[in-house]
């Protein structure tokens, strides 16, 4: 799998857990043979010690996650190196991927996937987060476990893919047939569909929404067209 | 003598009003309206505004409800609290988060003019293939 890279990235729990590791360890004071540096100034009272202080609690990041083996949607608190599905105790991949040619195997993960514009998606299923696709898929299937967004120059059958969100690009103009329902549709292109949205459809200056709509939530910015049939009642309408 | 500075009228929310309300300048309106809303001017439609008949209009922002069609030259504004039941055609259009709206929309800011179509956009629909067999079709 030649074509794949991989993104790192660190967030802010694992960072104070190094710096408390450092500080147990005395990883944070200079040797004793090592002449006195001065002392930078300190924000510290004196008499507090020279020691680091974390004085401020970074609060970790909540992620949700679906298991791409048994489907199980579950939350995981910041970066966990070893992730598990909590129902099916499989170890699941976090990598984010970035395909530039072409590509025969399936790339599973609970991070994101991104087709670029010079890849090419022959056969396999993609599944991932947030899933982007800028080039062509002549086999295999899409399945986003949160976005799907979609950019000019794709080519794609939309029956292969599958998302809870979707997103056009600006500039891809897109003919869905048959009744779509999705949660958050944002419209920057065109998109011609007839859509049942449980949460918001927003379309953006330059985009144009055609067909139908069904929903609670409608933004449309000025420059942003529509033509359609509307239906959209406000959730405390809905409610009561 | 006419006017160089158009006038705006003020309907306050305890007025009702039956009938063709027209004018040249512009409206704010705040009561109840039954009837038809003609105004080459900007319109103005407040929170406890309740109109039942047609708009037609240079620009209206709504707060309130409105039962019936509106035309507008150049934008139609929906705030959060506007309510509106009919059709609605205009130039530009903004509508905020808590809308209430059914009936259809004609607006298209591009106008005549179609946005660029990315060139996969034809292959996004699969199309079977077929011979053309003419019009009277195979035999």
């Amino acid at each position: 799998m030649g074509a794949l890279r991989k993104s790192t990235e660190v967030d802010g729990l694992s960072v104070v857990r190094a710096l408390r590791h450092a500080q147990e360890a005395g990883h944070d004071r200079p040797p004793p043979s090592a002449p006195a540096e001065p002392a930078p100034p300190s924000k510290a009272p004196p008499g507090e010690g020279k020691a680091a202080r974390i004085g401020r609690t970074v609060m970790p990041t909540r992620h949700e996650i679906v298991c791409y083996e048994c489907g199980y949607a579950f939350q995981s608190t910041g970066h966990v190196h070893n992730l598990r599905c909590s129902k099916c105790k499989k170890l699941l991949d976090q990598a984010d991927y970035t395909i530039d040619t072409e590509c025969r195997e399936p790339v599973r993960t609970t991070g994101n996937i991104r087709l670029a514009a010079s890849g090419v998606l022959l056969a396999g299923a993609l599944v991932g987060r947030d899933v982007t696709l800028a080039g062509r898929i002549e086999g295999g299937t899409v399945k986003a476990n949160r976005r799907l967004e979609l950019e000019a120059g794709a080519v794609f059958d939309p029956g292969l893919l599958s998302a809870p969100d979707l997103k056009i690009g600006c500039g891809l103009r897109l003919t869905l047939k048959g009744k779509k329902m999705y949660r958050h549709v944002e419209v920057c292109g065109e998109l011609d569909a007839e859509l049942a949205a449980s949460g918001v459809v927003t379309v953006r200056a330059g985009g144009h929404l055609k067909g139908l709509l069904l929903g609670h939530h409608l933004v449309v910015e000025e420059g942003g067209g529509l033509t359609a049939r509307i239906e959209i009642e406000g959730a405390k309408e809905a409610a009561g | 003598m006419p006017n160089e500075q158009a006038s705006q009228t003020v309907i306050a929310s305890d007025v009702q009003i039956t009938g063709t309300l027209k004018s040249s300048g512009s409206v704010r309106l705040d009561g109840k309206l039954e009837g038809d809303l003609v105004c080459s001017g900007d319109v103005s439609i407040g929170r406890s505004a309740v109109i039942k008949g047609n708009l037609q209009v240079n620009t209206v922002s709504i707060e309130g409800a409105v039962q019936g069609n509106i035309t507008a030259k150049d934008k139609i504004d929906m705030k959060a609290t506007a309510k509106v039941q009919g059709d609605i055609a205009a130039k530009r259009l903004s509508v905020e988060d808590g809308v209430t709206f059914i009936g259809k929309s004609e607006v298209n800011p591009a106008g005549a003019g179609a946005p660029v179509a990315a060139p996969a956009a034809a292959a996004a629909e699969p199309s079977p293939k077929q011979d053309s067999p003419g019009f009277f079709g195979r035999r």
